[in-house]
C-alpha cells in the first residue's frame, strides 16, 4: 500500500493546494482574535505602563510627568497597607485552598459510595457567582448567623467576625476556599492519573498510607499543584470583592482598613476618583508581580499543553 | 481500585463520617439559603433560630420580583451572555483552527501569547479598556461588557485547540485533495465533529458573563444597565442588616438558580472543561 500513501499524502500533492494564498487563509482565520489581542489584551498592558508615567485627566488627555507618580505610591501608606493585606490575604489562602482542596480531592478518589453526589456537593460553590458565595457568606457569619449558632452548640461565644479587624480577612479566606471545588477538580484529575501499580508495589514493599501520599502521590501530581498555586496567586493579588461585601455596615475596605486589598486601592483610585495615572502606577507594579509569575508558567507550559485526561 | 476490600469496618466507618461532615460543611450553607429565604420578618428574629420555619413562605419569591428590578438585571444578564457566546463562538473556533491545522511560522508565538493571555490579571488592562470605550461613548451601554469576551477568549481558543488537535489531520488532507477550500473544510467537515467543545464553550462563556462582577462594577453606571451581580450588590447594599435578609436571600437563590440549573444538566462538561484547562472560565 505504500504507492497509495505515497499518492495520496505524496510531498507534492500535500503542499501545492495550500501555498496559494496560504497566508491570506491564516490571516483572515486569525483576524478577529488578532485584533482582540492588540487592541484588548496586550496594548492595554503597554499603555497601563505609559499611563504610569503620566498626569490623565478624563476630559482633556495626559501628559507626562515622569516618575512623579511612582514617587507619590511609594510615600502612600494605603499602598503599603494594601500591599500588607492582600499579602496576609495569600498566605492564608494559598496553603487553606491547597490543602482542603487536595484533601477533597483524596477523599473523592478513595473507594466510596455515591462519589458524584459528594462531588456535586463539594464543587458547586465554585460555579456560583463570587458574589452570591459572599452575600450568603456574610449572612452566615452575621453575630447571630449560622457559624456563631455552632460555636454557641458547643458552649463558646461566638466572636464578630465582619466587624473585627483581625478576623476579616481569615473570614474572607474562609469563604473563597468554598469555592475550592476548581482545585479539587484539577488535583482529582491527577490522582486518578496515578498509576494504582505503584500503590500496590509500595503495600508489597510495606509502606504505610501516609508514607504512600508523600513519597509517591505528592511527588506525582506536583505538576498540578505548582500550576494551581500560581493561578490561586494570581488570583489573591486581584482579591478585592470581600472587602465590598464582608465588611459590617458596608463600609469597603472596612473594618477599619483592615480588608483594604492591594486591588480595591487600586479600583478607588482609577474608577471613584478616577486618578488614573496613580491607578496605572499600582497597575503596573502588579504587572510587574505577574510577569514574573506568568514567565514561570511559559517555562512548564509543555508540560501543561500535553495535559490530558 | 479496591484496596479498601480488606479494610475493616471501622475504616469504612471513620471514611463515610468524614465524607458525609465535610460534605455538611460545603452543603449546610444551601439549607439555610432556603431556609432563610422562606421565612417571614417574625420567623427572622425568633430566638433561638428556626431552621424549618413553618409555615413557609414562598410569597418571598413573588415579593423579590415586586421590590426589586429583577426582570431587568436578568434581562440585561442574558442579552449580554447571547451575544458574548455567539461573538465568542465564532472568534474562538476560527482562532482555535488557525492555532492547531493550519502550519505556519509563528504559530506558537501568537498560541504562548494566547495563552499568557489567561494569566493576566483584569486589572493590569482594565484602566486602558476603559478608557477606549470612554473615546467611543460606549460607557452607558452594554457593548463594554459585549465586546471583549465577544472577541474570543483565551480560554475557549484553548479548549478549541486541545479538541481540534485530536481529529486526524489526515481528514484534512483528504479534503484538500478533493479541492475543498480551508473555509470549507473549518465549515462543512470540522466544525460538525465539533459540537461536544462548542457545547463547553457555550456554558463556560454562559456562567462568566453571568457571574462576572468586577466589569459590571466598572462600566455600569446606570441602574438601568445592571446585570444580575450587579442588581444583587444594590440590594446588599441597601439592606439594613435582619431585617430583609429573607428577600436578600431570596434574590440570591434567584440569582445563581440558572447556574445550578445549567450545572445539573451540564455537570460532564463543566468538570471535562476544568479538568482540560486547570481554571474556571
Amino acid at each position: 500500500m505504500e504507492w497509495e500513501r505515497n499518492i495520496l499524502y505524496g510531498i507534492g500533492i500535500r503542499r501545492s493546494p495550500l501555498k496559494k494564498g496560504k497566508i491570506w487563509t491564516v490571516f483572515l482565520f486569525l483576524l478577529p482574535w488578532l485584533v482582540s489581542l492588540v487592541v484588548l489584551w496586550y496594548g492595554p498592558i503597554i499603555y497601563t505602563v505609559v499611563l504610569s508615567f503620566m498626569k490623565y485627566r478624563l476630559i482633556g488627555g495626559g501628559r507626562f510627568i515622569g516618575f512623579k507618580n511612582y514617587i507619590n505610591i511609594f510615600q502612600d501608606r494605603f499602598f503599603w497597607l494594601g500591599l500588607r493585606n492582600t499579602f496576609s490575604f495569600i498566605v492564608l489562602y494559598i496553603p487553606a485552598n491547597f490543602i482542603i482542596g487536595l484533601f477533597t480531592a483524596y477523599m473523592l478518589n478513595l473507594n466510596i459510595r455515591l462519589k458524584g453526589l459528594w462531588r456535586s456537593i463539594i464543587y458547586v460553590p465554585a460555579v456560583l457567582p463570587v458574589i452570591a458565595i459572599l452575600a450568603l457568606g456574610k449572612f452566615i457569619f452575621y453575630p447571630y448567623g449560622l457559624v456563631n449558632t455552632f460555636i454557641e452548640m458547643i458552649g463558646l461565644k461566638g466572636p464578630l467576625w465582619l466587624a473585627n479587624p483581625n478576623l476579616i480577612i481569615p473570614t474572607s479566606v474562609i469563604l473563597m476556599v468554598w469555592q475550592c471545588g476548581t482545585a479539587m477538580i484539577v488535583y482529582l484529575g491527577a490522582l486518578q492519573a496515578v498509576p494504582s501499580q505503584y500503590y500496590e508495589a509500595a503495600d508489597i514493599d510495606g509502606l504505610g498510607k501516609s508514607q504512600q501520599f508523600f513519597q509517591i502521590t505528592l511527588p506525582l501530581i506536583s505538576p498540578a499543584v505548582f500550576f494551581r498555586m500560581i493561578i490561586d496567586l494570581i488570583f489573591g493579588l486581584m482579591i478585592f470583592i470581600p472587602s465590598l461585601i464582608l465588611p459590617a455596615g458596608n463600609v469597603p475596605g472596612g473594618p477599619g482598613n483592615a480588608s483594604l486589598f492591594y486591588a480595591l486601592y487600586l479600583y478607588e483610585k482609577a474608577f471613584q476618583r478616577f486618578n488614573i495615572g496613580e491607578a496605572s502606577t499600582l497597575a503596573t507594579i502588579l504587572i510587574i508581580i505577574s510577569f514574573v509569575i506568568t514567565w514561570a508558567v511559559i517555562k512548564m507550559s509543555k508540560r501543561y499543553v500535553y495535559y490530558e485526561v | 481500585m479496591n484496596r479498601t476490600q480488606h479494610k475493616g469496618f471501622g475504616y469504612l466507618f471513620i471514611t463515610y463520617a468524614v465524607v458525609i461532615l465535610v460534605s455538611l460543611l460545603f452543603f449546610s450553607p444551601f439549607v439555610y439559603l432556603l431556609s432563610t429565604a422562606l421565612k417571614d420578618e417574625v420567623q427572622l428574629l425568633m430566638q433561638p433560630r428556626v431552621f424549618f420555619p413553618l409555615p413557609m413562605h414562598f410569597e418571598n419569591f413573588v415579593k423579590v420580583f415586586q421590590q426589586y428590578d429583577i426582570v431587568r438585571y436578568f434581562s440585561n444578564t442574558i442579552t449580554v451572555a447571547i451575544f458574548s457566546i455567539l461573538g465568542n463562538l465564532i472568534v474562538s473556533t476560527l482562532a482555535g483552527y488557525a492555532l492547531s491545522r493550519i502550519e505556519y511560522r509563528g504559530r506558537e508565538v501568537i498560541f504562548i501569547l494566547t495563552l499568557s493571555c489567561m494569566f493576566i490579571p483584569l486589572f493590569l488592562i482594565i484602566i486602558p479598556r476603559f478608557l477606549i470605550f470612554k473615546k467611543l461613548g460606549m460607557i452607558g451601554t452594554l457593548l463594554p461588557l459585549i465586546i471583549p469576551s465577544a472577541f474570543g477568549s483565551p480560554f475557549s481558543i484553548f479548549l478549541m485547540r486541545q479538541f481540534l488537535r485530536g481529529i486526524p489531520m489526515d481528514l484534512s488532507e483528504a479534503a484538500r485533495i478533493d479541492g475543498c477550500s480551508e473555509f470549507g473544510i473549518y465549515g462543512r467537515i470540522i466544525m460538525p465533529l465539533c459540537k461536544p467543545v462548542i457545547a463547553t464553550i457555550i456554558i463556560f462563556t454562559a456562567q462568566w458573563r453571568w457571574n462576572d462582577f468586577i466589569e459590571p462594577l466598572i462600566y455600569l453606571q446606570n441602574e438601568k444597565l445592571y446585570t444580575i451581580t450587579m442588581g444583587l450588590y444594590t440590594v446588599l447594599g441597601l439592606s439594613a442588616e435582619d431585617i430583609t435578609t429573607n428577600l436578600v436571600m431570596t434574590f440570591v437563590i434567584l440569582s445563581i438558580l440558572p447556574i445550578i440549573i445549567i450545572f445539573v444538566f451540564a455537570q460532564k462538561l463543566f468538570i471535562e472543561g476544568v479538568a482540560h484547562t486547570g481554571l474556571k472560565g
